[in-house]
């Protein structure tokens, strides 16, 4: 059976049974998995560029 | 030993699918793994409160925190409601697991973090959920299915498992009954 809460902060109803999703497409966009991509790609160029850094404490 | 199914996309449509600190790592990392996985996992792919303090805690470069901020923000990640209510009971069920983990497992050390009990106290809440993640151990067959498992090849050539489990209620009660009839050292039930 489902347990539902009305959230009192945004009012909305919280279902444990399953997500109401009604318009939201769940669906990975190209546009939103390439924005992850370039984040995590980003993040690598970040990495990459301290791995010389003479402090050590900074390598990671 | 139980062989595990090939999962397959259409499962997963129209369920909370929790996605664990372990899992968030490795996307963070690969890109090719990311894209793939997420275009896989094509449900409500939710990030808990406790897996997002995981996910951000001891980075040491402001720089590499900002993305990883940016990275949860992303809009494919879906916010998962936070109430007082829902942690109460997510407390509650985290508690009560820990005890049925202890019984089931009494040679375990160090025991399963508290995140992790927490995440799990929030699949026995959110009944219908599936968590994706790398870390099956912390989420015992004893209660806990595993529905199907995506493998991967890491670039250093390694084979590496993603599991998604998922709450199993009947499981659940035998473990409570069993635990239930354990003797205490008074004599009493």
């Amino acid at each position: 059976m489902a347990t539902v809460y009305k959230d009192t902060v945004t009012g909305r109803f919280i279902d444990n049974s399953s997500p109401k999703l009604g318009r939201i497409s769940t669906a990975a966009s190209s546009d939103s998995i390439e924005r992850l991509v370039k984040i995590v790609k980003e993040s690598k160029a970040i990495i990459e560029r301290h791995k010389n850094d003479p402090n050590p404490d900074n390598r990671s | 030993m139980i062989p595990i199914q090939t999962i397959e996309a259409e499962q997963l449509k129209d369920k909370y699918i929790f996605l664990d600190n372990d899992f968030l790592g490795i996307i963070f990392e690969d890109e090719e793994l990311l894209k793939s996985s997420l275009t896989f996992i094509d449900g409500y792919r939710v990030i808990d409160g406790f897996t997002r303090i995981e996910f951000l805690r001891d980075v040491w470069l402001p720089e590499i925190r900002e993305k990883k901020e940016q990275f949860l923000n992303s809009e494919l990640f879906f916010p998962v409601s936070e109430h007082q209510e829902l942690f109460k009971q997510t407390r509650e069920n985290a508690i009560e697991l820990s005890r049925l983990y202890a019984h089931n497992n009494p040679g375990r050390k160090g025991g399963v973090s508290t995140v992790d009990l927490l995440l799990a106290g929030t699949l026995m809440f959110y009944r219908k959920s599936i968590l994706v993640t790398g870390n099956k151990k912390d989420f015992p067959s004893c209660i806990f299915d595993t529905i199907g498992v995506l493998n991967f090849e890491q670039k250093d050539g390694h084979m590496r498992a993603i599991s998604f489990v998922q709450f199993n209620s009947d499981k659940f009660e035998a473990c409570k009954l069993a635990y239930a009839q354990v003797p205490n050292l008074n004599g009493a039930h």
